[in-house]
């Protein structure tokens, strides 16, 4: 273990991806770079139906269940959908890129910054962030951040402009690129990266991205922006509330991040047929939500701060793809401050 | 000497931290403000850029504070974040956070500048605020390109729309010295009370169940104006020394408690010069009081 004078008890990492909020525009798809209109959230008021599982006496009993089935479930959600002759959703944010991952943000140990300082400066001469960045740029372009909006898009159509520096543009038809694994080699992928990375690797440069993704998911078809966490929802009835910024649909720049640095297919299961999750989004525990699981657990030694505490002291990990993973976790940012007891 | 000002128009602001002092939620606080531009002005002489901001003024063009009220809801209850989970893949327990999103222009006094030096300034600021900076805490996501004038009518105009905090300590020290607790005092003028009398009875057309009362709203006489309480700085519960774990072990520490007064938000063309604008850093060790404030001769404890 570590000795005690080389501790960083405050120890904190600003993220280095840093998108906007996401905002939502309805569309055509021939006319879908010139006219747009932005979508709306609708309140709708539903009469559901009692569909959950009855406790067995319930269910034994045909009058009881009678009764519990008739009552009215009634429901008031927020919804957001296309216009009727729309058939094309249109999601648009900006994206920065920053450098200076070896600076942390606060530290309060001299001695740790100076070995982690080291071990960061070696990883980018090594690497120069090459692999990260082309994984961030191929969940750019295979628009992985639409989520559930993804599914069943008929066609989608991602445009990348790079807003400082070189004026660039990319294009790319998201549908080409699967969200399965990153083996592919595409030029443009790989000219976005070579931007990105020299970005993520500089001392204190940016790259500011404008992303417009076009998705034709069919005419007047309901689209999902993000859902609000309100813990207490007060008298009101409404079970559902999604975010909207100046009366316009959006998704939160936290789902977008997470959609671009779902890069981990190095965690142990992930060869696993069985196990596997595909690629998993850069958490220091490796935990998936929807799945509530962490794939990546103290006890088989593949967590972040595992891997981290050694690597910081100027230890080398075994693998390469452990040192993505924790250069990945830094630019995902966060406090990771260890306990001095 | 005669000052400039920079003038750093509309920066968008993405989840600042709404919660400026343990009890109030809504504009972050003065600290935040001066600490982010004494930030921007350490990290400018780093790259030999030798600029002194001496004063900030913080004009607000809007602000979205992300809370929720339901239909017929008295309170609003804020829209949390998740935490990833843990290494269990268990939720961790919810930490309430207020957040906001809003777009502010700022006013930063500087000391007059030639012009090479104030090419090198604005190059240098806008850098800094794409590639390193934070404000409140929250993501810089874009703003306008900064720019130097030395008159405040000059500038007063490209400040609105908005609404330029303004310390009113002032109506604090009034109800105080009046015997108020200082918590009353602060509520006091923020409160809005509602009063009913009896409607005169008309003999012709008696009144109908309703309006046999009339009902009138009202603030606090001499409160008038978009009042809100701020956090403006600290006051030390503990001496100078050496605290465990501290962030930074060259400079001293000490625990401290937010302190909170009232100020306004006030349209810039109200506004006669900047110094009306302008907030400070006042430190006062005698009273243990590390303050930001308006019109740094002003003595009111």
């Amino acid at each position: 273990m570590a000795k005690k004078e080389n501790i960083a008890s405050v120890l904190a990492f600003e993220k280095k991806l840093v998108p906007s909020d996401g905002y939502m525009y309805g569309t055509c798809w021939d006319v879908r770079a010139e006219q747009t209109t932005p979508l709306k959230l609708q309140e709708k008021s539903v009469r559901g139906t009692i569909s959950n599982r009855q406790k067995p006496a319930v269910q034994k009993d045909p009058a009881k269940l009678n009764a519990e089935v008739e009552k009215a479930n009634l429901q008031t959600v927020d919804a957001c959908s296309l216009a009727p002759e729309q058939d094309t959703l249109k999601l648009h944010f900006t994206l920065k890129v920053l450098g200076g991952i070896c600076q942390p943000s606060a530290c309060n140990n001299a001695a740790f910054k100076q070995s982690y300082a080291k071990a960061a400066r070696t990883y980018i001469e090594k690497e120069a962030f090459g692999e990260l960045a082309r994984r961030y740029a191929l969940n750019l372009a295979n628009a992985r951040y639409l989520w559930r909006n993804r599914v069943g898009a008929e066609k989608i159509e991602v445009v990348v402009n790079a807003l400082n520096g070189e004026k660039k543009q990319w294009k790319f038809d998201a549908t080409e690129f699967t969200t399965r694994h990153f083996d592919a080699d595409d030029n443009q992928v790989n000219d976005l990266a070579a931007h990105m990375a020299k970005a993520l690797a500089s001392d204190d440069d940016f790259l500011m991205l404008d992303i417009c993704c076009y998705a034709k998911v069919g005419k007047a078809q309901e689209v999902y922006p993000s859902e609000e966490l309100v813990l207490d929802k007060g008298k009101g009835s409404k079970s559902k509330v999604l975010y909207s910024v100046e009366n316009m649909a959006a998704m939160h720049s936290q789902k977008l991040g997470n959609a671009l640095r779902t890069i981990d297919t190095w965690y142990p299961e992930f060869t696993d047929v069985e196990q596997s999750a595909g690629p998993i989004a850069i958490e220091p525990f490796g935990a998936v939500t929807n799945l509530g699981r962490a794939f990546r657990t103290p006890k088989e030694k593949q967590d972040f701060y595992s891997l981290f505490d050694n690597w910081a002291r100027g230890e080398q990990l075994s693998r390469t793809e452990d040192e993505h993973y924790v250069m990945a976790v830094l630019v995902r940012g966060g406090v990771f401050g260890e306990s001095d007891k | 000497m005669s000052s400039d000002y920079l003038v750093i128009p509309r920066i968008k602001v993405h989840n600042a931290n709404a919660l400026s002092s343990p009890f109030t939620v809504g504009f972050p606080a003065m600290t935040a403000w001066l600490g982010a531009v004494h930030a921007l002005q350490r990290k400018l002489n780093q790259q030999s850029i030798t600029a002194e901001f001496s004063a900030v003024g913080v004009v607000s063009h809007a602000f979205d504070l992300q809370t929720y009220q339901g239909a017929g809801d008295f309170v609003h209850s804020i829209i949390g974040t998740a935490n990833p989970l843990d290494k269990n893949g268990n939720r961790p327990a919810f930490i309430e956070e207020a957040r906001c999103h809003l777009t502010v222009s700022l006013v930063i006094e500087i000391s007059a500048m030639t012009g090479e030096q104030q090419n090198q300034l604005i190059e240098g600021v806008q850098h800094l605020l794409n590639a390193r900076m934070k404000i409140a805490g929250g993501d810089i996501l874009q703003f306008q390109t900064p720019f130097i004038a030395n008159d405040f009518t000059q500038f007063r105009n490209q400040l609105m729309p908005g609404y330029a905090i303004v310390e009113r300590r002032d109506l604090m020290v009034e109800a105080m010295e009046q015997g108020e607790d200082a918590l009353d005092a602060l509520i006091g003028y923020l409160q809005v009370e509602n009063h009913c009398q009896p409607a005169e009875v008309d003999d012709q057309n008696p009144p109908d169940e309703k309006a046999k009362v009339i009902w009138s709203r009202q603030r606090k006489e001499n409160a008038k104006g978009w009042l809100v309480p701020i956090a403006t700085g600290f006051h030390a519960i503990s001496p100078l020394g050496q605290a465990k774990n501290q962030r930074d072990t060259d400079a001293p520490h000490r625990f401290a408690e937010s302190l909170v007064t009232l100020g306004e938000f006030k349209m810039p063309y109200q506004l006669e010069q900047a110094s009306d604008l302008l907030w400070y850093y006042e430190t006062d060790l005698t009273n243990n009081v590390y303050l930001c404030q308006q019109a740094p001769e002003a003595d009111g404890f």
